[in-house]
């Protein structure tokens, strides 16, 4: 069984169309095959009647005749003269009378006038006299003469040639005594040129005539002696017998007594029904050729949805999700197709969703990151503070808290979320400033950006938490002697940004969880901690951008590189 | 693969089971049921119609038929001589309407001793143990004379010009018609003559009736043929004329006025009912006899044939 749908739709068009046409073929082959053969075996019986009823009513005009001869009473007289006499002109007279009838009835061949008591014969022959008539032949017809009313075979014992079919009838005088014998023959030669010869056609093998007693008359081939063929119960009936191969036919006439028994090889008939049979294979051949054509085009059209619907899945399997079924049909698969398109469209939406949910979500941390830092009550005041120390003449410390608000400024003022590297360092500046005021300016800063830096972009408080760091771990305050290096440069389009320290440096061990600890600071200027740096780093530039830590031998250096923006 | 094979078993199943229902060895047979028939002539229509009728039958009930007539209703001896010839034939039945119903019926023991059923047809053999197949010829001279009798006012003079009376049939109707007329006192029967059976009467003869009986207001004739002699010799005169028959030209006849009434016999009914009758009962003895009925035609209701 194939494998796809549009196979398997072809090979059951095709079985169920073979079955269809197998099984009508077969009965109407049947039926076809009957009807031929009855119509065969009607016009056989019908030919066959007419002939052979044609015989019987022959024989019967013979019968009539006879009769008619052997009542006349002049004829009578004439024969009952001759037989105590033998006259020759009588004989003339009998022989002239016969001779006529003869002529007249194209049936008989002869017509003998047998006196027994003479052992004369007249015949209606040319020699018309025949004499010593055999003891035997006498009391044969004699015998036969009394009971039998049917014609009879005999031998032409007149010619000694040949067999004649014989009606005996009976001439008798005023007390009833037979003293002449009518014998009315018909030569087997007419009964078989005149009759059976009319029945025979090629697909006749053998055909026999016989008498009321079933003794061959006339036959058609040599092969066969008198009673050889199959005398069956059939023999006295009027009977077609089919036996497959052969037909055997059976028909007597009732008047006469004679009838035939034929039989025929249907050979013809059934090459007929043969060449039907081949008729009957070539069509069931063509059309299942034809069905196969429009089967293979039919299949296409209706599978080309089933087609487009699998290259589809198959698409979307492999990744690609904008694809869609074409919906051509509103049948099952018509339905199935715009589901499944809807289908992709809603998962579609969903990722969309999710990416914009997960954006959504990056926004409201990277938010919360930014604003931690507390609002504008607290600038507001500062700068009241800042006004206040200044009017009171202490100028550092109001440069410090403008610094200080500078710095708060920076930091909460600045939505955005890059700021010019510049600007940062700005930042840095008022945060160091700061942070040198706490710690009584025990430590120093220097600054290396260069021009080029100083206008790149990068995300706001990456360096201060570096820094920070720094002084709050790094390097040793008490001592004094701490220096922190920020540089800036731009390489290979990439811009990089270093804070060097020559504090106390970190263990591996630190190393390893700064940049990767969430704990939130507590005693810096926010929270933001290293790791934040790295994971915004991480979202904004993924992996093109970078932190790194490097020890020094004395101190640390942390570098953070970004791509050029 | 396996489902496929199936099918095509089942194909091969079906296939077979259809081929091997048509199995007919004997294909056309006849009924081997042979009846052998004796006319009584073959000159008239209506034995014309007799055999039409038993051919017709023979075809339906699938019989086997042989027919033999002979010359003509007077050859009584060379009917006997049939009778035997078709009695030595291999025969399951034979039909006879007898040209003498009386005298030699030898031939009905000897159909006893071949086995074969024996019936009469259209004349009664006067013997026990033939069944007859026919018209009530009695009541067909009865019916007759009551329409004589009708259309005379109930007087008058009668001829009755018959067939021969050793026939049973025109014996019975004759019988038939003197016994109604019995009843009518004032109807005389001037005379009887017989022989004429489906024959004219010579004219000779006939001139010799009408001149020794002059007052004749009726004729009653036993068949259809003498029927139409008679009326054509009496046209112009005033004579009421009925017989028995039922033939085209007489039917004519009687619409045309010259012919009073007929009793029907349909020949082509009698030759029918014959076959079909035997045929019935070929398994039985003592068979009854079967009649068929006849009907008076009139000029009132000749239309209807």
């Amino acid at each position: 069984m194939p494998k796809t749908i549009r196979g398997k739709l072809l090979v059951v068009i095709v079985i169920i169309t073979a079955f269809a046409t197998i099984s009508t073929t077969v009965a109407l082959y049947i039926k076809a095959s009957d009807i031929i053969k009855k119509n065969y075996i009607l016009l056989l019986y019908n030919k066959v009647s007419y002939i052979i009823d044609s015989l019987d009513s022959d024989i019967q005009d013979i019968y009539y005749l006879s009769n008619k001869i052997v009542n006349d009473d002049s004829f009578n007289n004439v024969v009952y003269e001759y037989s105590k006499d033998s006259d020759n002109s009588d004989a003339t007279l009998i022989f002239n009378e016969l001779k006529n009838y003869s002529v007249n009835y194209s049936q008989i061949s002869s017509m003998y006038l047998l006196i027994p008591e003479k052992r004369i014969v007249i015949t209606s022959e040319d020699y018309p006299i025949y004499s010593s008539v055999d003891d035997n032949i006498i009391n044969f017809i004699s015998e036969k003469g009394k009971e039998i009313s049917y014609p009879i075979i005999m031998d032409n014992f007149v010619n000694t040639t040949g067999k004649n079919i014989t009606y005996i009838d009976t001439l008798r005088d005023s007390y009833g005594n037979i003293f002449a014998y009518l014998l009315t023959n018909v030569d087997e030669r007419i009964l078989y040129y005149k009759y059976l010869k009319l029945l025979i056609d090629k697909n006749v093998s053998n055909i026999v005539m016989f008498d009321y007693n079933n003794e061959v008359i006339a036959y058609n081939n040599d092969e066969i002696t008198s009673n050889e063929f199959d005398i069956t119960e059939n023999i006295d009936k009027k009977i077609i017998v089919d036996k497959g191969k052969n037909i055997d036919v059976f028909y007597k006439g009732i008047f006469s007594g004679i009838g035939i028994y034929m039989n025929i090889e249907q050979d013809e008939l059934l090459q007929e029904l043969k060449d039907i049979q081949y008729y009957y294979i070539g069509i069931f051949f063509i059309i299942i050729a034809i069905v196969i054509i429009f089967a293979v085009y039919i299949t296409q059209i209706i599978n080309r949805p089933i087609k487009k619907l699998a290259e589809t899945v198959e698409s979307v399997r492999n990744g690609d999700l904008s694809v869609r079924a074409p919906v051509y049909t509103s049948d099952e698969i018509g339905v199935f197709s715009k589901e499944f398109n809807n289908t992709l469209d809603y998962i579609e939406q969903l990722i969309q969703q999710v990416i914009v949910e997960e954006q959504k979500k990056k926004n409201a941390e990277l938010e919360a990151l930014q604003y931690q830092i507390t609002p504008h009550f607290m600038y507001n005041t500062l700068n009241s503070i800042k006004f206040a120390v200044l009017i009171k003449g202490e100028k550092e410390i109001g440069n410090l808290i403008g610094d200080f608000v500078e710095l708060l400024q920076a930091t909460i003022n600045k939505k955005g979320t890059f700021i010019t590297v510049a600007d940062e360092i700005h930042i840095l500046k008022n945060y160091v400033h700061l942070q040198q005021f706490r710690h009584q300016g025990l430590f120093k800063v220097i600054y290396n950006i260069t021009p080029e830096a100083e206008r790149c972009y990068i995300p706001r408080l990456i360096l201060q938490p570096l820094i920070e760091n720094s002084i709050l771990h790094g390097i040793d305050i008490k001592k004094g002697d701490g220096v922190i290096i920020i540089n800036s440069y731009v390489k290979d389009n990439m811009l990089y940004l270093t804070v060097e320290d020559n504090g106390k440096g970190m263990s591996d061990e630190q190393l390893k969880t700064i940049l990767v600890s969430s704990v939130k600071k507590s005693n810096g200027l926010s929270s933001i901690g290293i790791s934040n740096i790295r994971e915004r780093i991480e979202l904004y530039y993924n992996k093109r951008g970078g932190i790194q830590y490097e020890k020094l031998e004395k101190g640390l250096k942390v570098c953070i590189y970004i791509p050029v923006n | 693969m396996y489902l496929f094979k199936n099918i095509i078993l089942m194909f091969i199943i079906i296939a077979f089971l259809l081929t091997a229902c048509s199995d007919n060895r004997i294909i056309y047979t006849e009924d081997t049921y042979k009846i052998g028939v004796i006319t009584k002539s073959k000159n008239s229509e209506y034995w014309l119609s007799v055999e039409s009728g038993m051919k017709e039958a023979a075809d339906d009930y699938n019989i086997d038929l042989t027919i033999v007539c002979p010359n003509s209703e007077t050859d009584m001896d060379i009917q006997i001589e049939y009778i035997y010839d078709m009695l030595n034939k291999n025969i399951d039945a034979i039909a006879i309407s007898p040209l003498n119903s009386y005298d030699n019926l030898d031939y009905v023991e000897y159909a006893k001793e071949k086995n074969i059923s024996i019936y009469a047809y259209d004349t009664k053999i006067a013997h026990n143990d033939v069944a007859y197949i026919g018209i009530d010829n009695k009541k067909v001279g009865y019916d007759l004379a009551k329409t004589m009798a009708e259309e005379l006012g109930h007087k008058g003079n009668i001829a009755i010009i018959s067939g021969t009376l050793s026939q049973e049939c025109h014996r019975m109707r004759v019988e038939g018609f003197c016994e109604y007329m019995e009843n009518e006192p004032n109807i005389n029967i001037s005379l009887v003559k017989s022989g004429y059976s489906n024959l004219r009467v010579p004219e000779n003869e006939l001139k010799k009736i009408f001149e020794d009986y002059p007052d004749l207001n009726g004729v009653m004739t036993t068949s259809a043929v003498t029927a139409m002699g008679i009326s054509e010799a009496t046209k112009g005169k005033d004579i009421s004329i009925v017989s028995v028959d039922l033939q085209e030209d007489i039917i004519n006849a009687i619409k045309n006025g010259l012919i009073l009434a007929i009793s029907t016999q349909s020949g082509y009914e009698i030759g029918y009912e014959t076959i079909k009758y035997i045929y019935e009962n070929k398994n039985n003895t003592n068979v009854p006899d079967k009649i068929i009925d006849t009907e008076i035609i009139t000029k009132s209701n000749v239309d209807k044939y």
